[in-house]
């Protein structure tokens, strides 16, 4: 079977440009020509372009669309389109093709200008700002008035995500926790040991967990396994109308949804995070035990270097963080259009916004404790 | 409660997407206990307009009443009072899907009553006994074909039983056999518990069998309106006779 096309240019000329087809002319082997006839068409802009279709074995659709180009560029610049050699075949091919009772209507895009972008993109910015603070007072209120009455809390959803959230992270929590007091010991160890100072690497260690590496890592964790998890679930019912069917039962899919996320989530952190400290300091005392330390010398040390105080701070920075990661992940689950790729998108988003949002809360915090001395 | 005929009111409805108006200027009855079809291409704007009906989506302009109650301008309880009076299927199910079909029938019974737990039980079962799925109470909605899934969406919006139901294309997707038995049914609630039905279809057998009066959508507008069975013969649209001889 022929399952080539071939296309010779029999004259080119600003008077007429004749092409002719022959084989297979189909979806694989039509782009080739496309660009070619558009480009003749450009070179030339002859007065007839006239196509010879007479040696084509087969053709599909997508080269009836080339013949279509070509006779709707030339009338556009008011120039002939001719086509010979059309077997009956071809012509009830063309038919269907054309008087299919939907025309596309040929409205072009609208030129994307730079400045029209940078505004849209302003805009969008704005409208987004918008959302988030409209979304933080929403919650808040909700949140304000669901513990003012407990009842109305949906108990049973709270277990499940309280589960979710907090036991089924616990191996990821104690790994990472593990790793980073391990390593962080012991890369300090060398440099500290040149001072004689590796009595020292308990402080480093005890003070960078407690204070700022749990619960950031607690929330950079979180952030990745569960504000993509809200993201997607809520994303998921709301392309599936479940929010609608939510909203017209009368109940409110804001309140319903995220009350229990965010409550069970901000629980959850700081218990994490306690969890991620104790794991880390672990790792970081089989290092100094490596180097001499026994554990008695370890707590002593640690006793006196990390103030309870340093403690209290990174547990309320853990329950911000907390709160910030699962309303950004029911935010953007929320806020899902509709679409395949669309719970994927807002998955993404909801990653990247809360790990963004987790370094601004974190600055706000440092400023905080900085102005008051702590 | 006012004991009008009509118990939905759309006046003067006007609904667009950003400058796109879809829907413009319409306004129409439904009356206490009839089935009320609405009829429209793909894209004339049906399911926007059920949206609009049970105060999913706000109106541009317009007034919509159920039971004499806006809908549009209620909140709170008001709200909530009016949303107790209709059922909603939609047009995929919106099966809650982390739930199996029996706590799916069951949530409206758990959310805005006290009975006890068997007694919900037996409620939910017996809704889905109405819809013939009696056999998959313990099945996840993900186990379900699209035609189960929908007759289990139609159970849980009548579990409450309320006094109007909306479908959203109820028979597309099913069978001819089950379709013709959820027109049975659709046709035995609204006559036995004077349930009203408000029906978005295509399915020109299952108009003809159950709607009492149809609105046509076209292009924004009531291109028609009236019973299914004569608006063929005596309507002078074009598009509306086409609609029904099924000619392009
Ligand atoms: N969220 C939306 N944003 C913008 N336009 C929309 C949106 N939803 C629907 N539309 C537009 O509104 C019009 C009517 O849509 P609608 O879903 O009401 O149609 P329909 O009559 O229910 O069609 P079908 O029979 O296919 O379900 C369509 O032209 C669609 O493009
Ligand atoms: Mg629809």
């Amino acid at each position: 079977m022929e399952n080539k096309a071939y296309m010779t240019v029999k004259d080119a000329n600003s008077e007429r440009v004749v092409v002719a087809f022959a084989g297979r002319l189909d979806l694989d082997s039509v782009a080739d020509y496309w660009r070619r006839c558009l480009k003749l068409l450009d070179l030339h802009t002859p007065e007839i372009f006239a196509v010879d279709v007479s040696g084509l074995s087969y053709c599909d659709s997508a080269a009836i669309a080339l013949l279509l180009e070509i006779k709707k560029r030339q009338s556009e610049a008011e120039r002939e389109f001719e086509l010979k050699g059309l077997t009956a075949r071809h012509e009830e091919l063309i038919n269907a093709i054309t008087n299919s009772s939907h025309k596309p209507s040929d409205h072009e895009m609208p030129p994307q200008e730079i400045t029209m972008t940078i505004g849209r993109i302003f805009v969008n910015f704005l409208g987004n700002v918008r959302d988030n603070i409209t979304f933080v007072g929403m919650v808040s209120y909700y949140l304000f008035q669901s513990l003012m009455r407990p009842k109305t809390i949906r108990w049973k959803d709270f277990w499940y995500i309280l589960e979710d959230v907090g036991p089924n992270a616990l191996p990821i929590i104690v790994l990472i926790g593990f790793l980073v007091g391990l390593i962080s010991a012991f890369q300090s160890a060398v440099p500290l040991g040149r001072f004689g100072a590796q009595i020292y690497i308990i402080n480093l260690v005890g003070i960078g967990l407690v204070k700022e590496m749990g619960p950031l890592m607690t929330a950079v964790i979180l952030a990745g396994r569960t504000a993509s998890a809200f993201a997607a679930e809520i994303g998921t019912m709301k392309i599936d109308q479940e929010l609608d069917a939510l909203t017209t039962m009368g109940l409110e899919p804001v309140r319903f949804l995220t009350i229990p996320r965010i409550m069970a989530t901000t629980l959850m952190t700081p218990l994490l995070n306690i969890f991620l400290i104790f794991f880390g300091l672990v790792g970081a005392s089989l290092v100094t035990r490596s180097l001499g330390y026994n554990f008695p010398i370890f707590m002593h040390q640690l006793y006196s270097a990390v103030p309870l105080k340093d403690l209290v701070g990174g547990m309320l920075k853990a329950i911000a963080f907390g709160f910030v990661i699962a309303s950004v992940g029911c935010m953007h689950g929320l806020k899902t259009r509709f679409g395949a790729s669309a719970v994927g998108n807002s998955t993404t988003q909801a990653v990247v916004a809360s790990l963004v949002m987790i370094v601004i809360v974190d600055g706000i915090f440092a400023t905080i404790y900085y102005v008051l001395g702590v | 409660m006012t004991e009008e005929k009509a118990v939905i009111q759309v006046r003067n409805l006007v609904v667009k997407y950003d400058e796109r108006t879809i829907i413009n200027d319409i306004s129409f009855d439904v009356n206490r206990g009839e089935i009320f079809v609405i009829l429209g291409g793909s894209g004339s704007g049906k399911t926007t307009v059920m949206n609009q009906i049970i105060g999913l989506q706000k109106p541009a302009q317009g007034e919509i009443c159920i039971a004499g109650e806006d809908i549009v301008t209620a909140f709170g309880e008001g709200r909530q009072n009016i949303l107790r009076k209709f059922g909603v299927m939609y047009q995929g199910g919106a099966l809650f899907g982390s739930m199996n079909l029996i706590e799916n029938v069951r949530f409206p019974l758990e959310e805005f009553t006290k009975l006890p737990i068997d007694a919900m039980n037996s409620i939910a079962v017996n809704k889905l006994c109405m819809v013939g799925l009696e056999d998959f109470v313990t099945f996840m909605p993900a186990e379900l074909s699209g035609g189960m899934r929908k007759r289990a969406a139609i159970a849980r919006a009548m579990v409450l039983d309320p006094q109007i139901l909306f479908l959203d294309e109820p028979s597309a997707g099913l069978d001819p056999i089950i379709s013709a038995q959820l027109d049975k049914l659709i046709i035995d609630l609204a006559a036995k518990l004077g349930i009203t039905f408000v029906v978005v279809s295509h399915e020109l057998p299952s108009i003809n069998a159950i709607a009492d009066r149809v609105i046509m959508l076209h292009e924004g507008k009531i291109a028609a309106t009236g019973d299914p069975r004569t608006l063929a013969q005596k309507c002078d649209n074009v598009f509306v006779r086409k609609f029904f001889a099924r000619e392009t």
